[in-house]
């Protein structure tokens, strides 16, 4: 619960100063992040890509163990989804998951997870 | 059979590929209606994505015999004592009441297909314009000689969950120190593939927490090898030692049949007796789609790897262990990841949807010991017509306990997970 209320928190920060400037207020020295976060998105691709992740990630979850990603700041979505790409972020079901996804997959999630 | 490729119907300029191009709600009728048969992993999780993502604008029936579902997945922890049997069974009333979805107790058991009807056992006819089969497997009880349905009811095959589960934890629960199991797995394909070996490992558990240590279970197994073989067998050798006894055919010599009264497996090596039988015979897919001609010499039935569209009926889509998938193994989590790839096409052919390039994912936890779970999953992807993998990863022997402990933990959110996916 503190998880999700954590998030709704931040979803307001994102609507008062643009989810944008949220991510690169965290995450500005990434280029990677940047460059995905500069990406058009296409949402609806996104909203069929996250059939995959609600096998695990309930969108009504609580704690489950699987972290709630609907609502998510997109920067983090993206910086998460690299990690587990390049093997950095621990989980083997993550990193088989994300190493599937290319930089457009990765920025529609993001896109749609985080108007969730 | 008459095998028809989606390519020669899309390509085609018959009247089918010019019905498909026609949008359905052009023809006269208020809603498309697409009519899912099987309440399981594959089909709830179809009907809920079908109305859920078609906000309304289809109308959704699902068939299905039972009025709850009680899940293949996880009953094996159920057998363990790990589990209860309410918390691996579920309803339908979410599906009915949020989503909308008309769910109709009955047991579906002819699909006239020129017609586009499904009949009930109670001879009433559901029409539709999309039809979503889902059935799961039927078992060939005599491909063990002496085993029956009847058999079952002495010996258990517990392999569709719900009363055979409770029989089979009944007799397991009933057994005393120096009883002993005998298993005798499946030839591939079948459904759950580490599933037996999961259960082998939970009727262990079971043993060791009643103090039966006099106890052993012996599997007599057609194939040579088996899933996660490395990491059951040293799973069993680190919680149960000497407790189970794996015999591949190159030491039995084959199963010659089973005499479950007498309580005996005989073998070309020897026979072997057992106070409790376990017999999961061969399997294939369930009655309706054989009824409904949609399976090939298999047993199961072939689907175009970038939809789950039916190879022999543009109207129909097959999912779960119905089907040939290609690479993905017979399990809930496949089920469910291949009822999306379906509604999304369902939903481009009635309501004019967008389609992108099917994704698939797996992942089959298995529950060795307490605090102990091992994993083995991979992403697919339609390669040339086959559904193929692209990435795999399986739990590694020499993890260390907080990684087996983090892996039973992510199964439990898994299963949380999974089944609001299917049923809301």
């Amino acid at each position: 619960m503190a998880n999700r209320l954590g998030w709704l928190g931040l979803m307001f920060v994102c609507v008062a100063c643009g989810a944008k400037d949220q991510g690169s207020d965290v995450r500005a020295a990434d280029p990677k992040v940047e460059a995905i976060l500069a990406i058009a998105a296409d949402e609806a691709y996104g909203e069929y890509l996250s059939s995959e992740c609600s096998t695990c990630h309930n969108p009504a979850s609580v704690d489950t163990g699987f972290p709630t990603i609907d609502g998510q700041d997109p920067a983090y979505l993206i910086q998460a989804l690299l990690e587990y790409r390049d093997e950095v972020r621990e989980n083997e079901t993550m990193r088989s998951i994300a190493g599937a996804l290319n930089d457009e997959e990765i920025a529609a999630l993001a896109a749609y997870f985080s108007n969730q | 059979m008459k095998n028809i490729t989606r390519r020669d119907f899309t390509k085609g300029i018959g009247l089918g590929a010019a019905a498909l191009s026609v949008p359905i709600k052009l023809l006269g009728q208020a809603k498309p209606k697409v009519v899912v048969v099987g309440g399981g992993a594959g089909g709830a999780t179809a009907a809920r994505y079908l109305a859920k993502n078609s906000k309304g604008a289809v109308d959704v029936t699902l068939i299905e015999n039972s009025k709850t579902y009680t899940t293949c997945f996880f009953s094996n922890l159920y057998l363990g004592g790990v589990r209860d049997f309410d918390s691996i069974t579920h309803s339908y009333d979410t599906l009915a009441s949020e989503y909308k979805v008309n769910v109709v107790h009955g047991m579906a058991t002819e699909v006239d297909r020129s017609g586009r009807m499904v009949k009930l056992g109670d001879g009433t006819s559901i029409s539709y314009d999309r039809l979503v089969i889902s059935p799961g497997i039927d078992l060939v009880f005599d491909s063990v000689p002496g085993y029956s349905e009847e058999a079952a009811e002495i010996a258990p095959h517990a392999w569709q969950a719900g009363p055979q589960t409770q029989l089979l934890k009944e007799k397991l629960d009933a057994l005393e120190n120096g009883d002993n199991v005998v298993m005798v797995t499946p030839p591939n394909p079948y459904r759950c593939p580490p599933g037996p070996y999961e259960r082998v490992s939970m009727m262990a558990h079971l043993f060791k927490t009643k103090g039966m240590t006099d106890s052993t279970i012996t599997i007599i197994d057609p194939k040579p090898k088996f899933s996660k073989q490395g990491l059951f067998t040293a799973g069993w050798e680190k919680h149960y030692p000497g407790v189970v006894e794996w015999l591949g055919p190159d030491v039995h010599g084959g199963i010659i049949g089973v005499d479950v009264e007498a309580g005996t497996v005989e073998t070309d090596l020897d026979t072997f007796e057992g106070k409790l039988l376990n017999i999961i015979p061969k399997q294939r897919a369930g009655a309706i789609a054989h009824q409904a001609e949609l399976v090939d010499d298999s047993g199961f039935c072939q689907i175009n790897s970038d939809s789950m569209r039916s190879t022999v009926d543009e109207n129909i889509f097959v999912i779960g262990d119905a089907s040939i998938a290609g690479a993905m193994p017979k399990s809930g989590f496949s089920a469910n990841s291949q009822a999306k790839v379906a509604a999304m096409h369902i939903l481009a052919d009635v309501v004019q949807s967008k389609t992108f390039p099917a994704k698939y994912s797996n992942t089959c936890w298995s529950m060795i010991g307490t605090d102990d779970g091992v994993k083995v999953g991979a992403q697919y992807e339609s390669v040339d017509g086959k559904i193929a993998s692209t990435s795999t990863f399986v739990s590694q022997g020499d993890e260390d306990e907080m990684v087996r402990k983090a892996t039973f933990e992510e199964s439990l959110g898994w299963y949380d997970g999974i089944t609001k996916d299917m049923f809301g």
